[in-house]
């Protein structure tokens, strides 16, 4: 993972945004996978966080985590970024943004982690890194920081998708269905 | 046949880089331990005081565990046990926030 700005088309950073402001008041969250070819597909997850939390948390829900993991195994896909909003505070990832990271960090690939502000006009885009920190560093939160690497807009790769998840059954055996976004 | 165990990058440092394991049959919990005494450390990174840590999911085959038996749920030659870190994260808590960002 370079530290240099992260490719992102546009096309994805509109449909966050979109997603972020149809979400609102709550948080919206989602997942940017990349495959061997380059292709990028964006998939809108559901915020299982209680609906009383959802304005400040998100949670995506273990089945659609397994469908996307899966994805992962079986296309060889990278977890190129997860991306959540918050409505009311900047884009930067919050004390309980990393304590929820925490037991990522090391994983090969993690994920940029990419927040959408609306707390501005238009909504601000911000992207980072969250990696090990000492207990001294003043930014640290459970041995871990964010470091800002930004975003350069880049052209959307032939093959890439907007899709959303949708879960149905019950959480013991929840069934995930992949929709294009707009159906 | 045994108990195929996915292993996710994040513990890949603790297994020398092995994605799949393979164990006798046992319930989650006790596999947890067995697992622990081959490669130090792996159980601390899911479990605290005998629980799942609330960061992590483990699936017996499509199953979360925590809507089996949790700890307790008892593993069949043929299946595979995922174990996948969870996603989750948010704004600081309302309380924490400077009075100005409260919610109308």
């Amino acid at each position: 993972m370079s530290n240099g700005p992260v490719p992102i088309p546009q096309a994805l950073l509109d449909a966050m945004v979109a997603h972020a402001r149809e979400a609102n008041p709550d948080e919206c969250c989602g997942v940017v996978l990349r495959f061997p070819d380059r292709a990028l597909s964006l998939y809108r997850t559901t915020n299982a966080a209680d609906a009383a939390q959802r304005p400040f948390r998100f949670d995506i829900p273990a089945g659609e985590l397994l469908h996307l993991y899966r994805l992962m195994s079986e296309r060889e896909a990278d977890h190129y970024i997860v991306y959540h909003s918050h409505t009311m505070t900047e884009a930067r990832p919050s004390p309980t943004d990393l304590r929820f990271a925490r037991p990522l960090v090391g994983a090969d690939p993690w994920p940029y982690w990419l927040l959408v502000s609306l707390a501005a006009e238009p909504p601000d885009v911000r992207v980072w890194r969250i990696v090990e920190a000492a207990d001294d560093d003043p930014e640290a939160v459970n041995g871990v920081k964010p470091v800002e690497v930004g975003y350069e807009v880049a052209p959307l790769p032939p093959g890439s998708a907007l899709l959303r998840l949708e879960s149905s059954g019950d959480q013991r055996r929840p069934v995930v269905t992949e929709r294009p976004l707009g159906d | 046949m045994a108990v195929e165990v996915r292993v996710p990058s994040l513990l890949w440092k603790y297994t020398g880089g092995q994605k799949k394991l393979h164990y006798e049959r046992a319930t989650v919990g006790a596999l947890l331990e067995t697992i622990d005494a081959d490669y130090p450390g792996f159980r601390d990174q899911l479990v605290e005081d005998g629980e799942m840590r609330r960061f992590v999911n483990i699936f017996r085959n499509d199953e979360d565990i925590r809507f089996l038996d949790r700890m307790d749920t008892a593993l069949e030659d043929g299946d595979v046990l995922a174990i996948l870190p969870a996603l989750a994260g948010g704004a600081p808590d309302p309380d924490r926030r400077p009075r100005w960002a409260g919610r109308a």
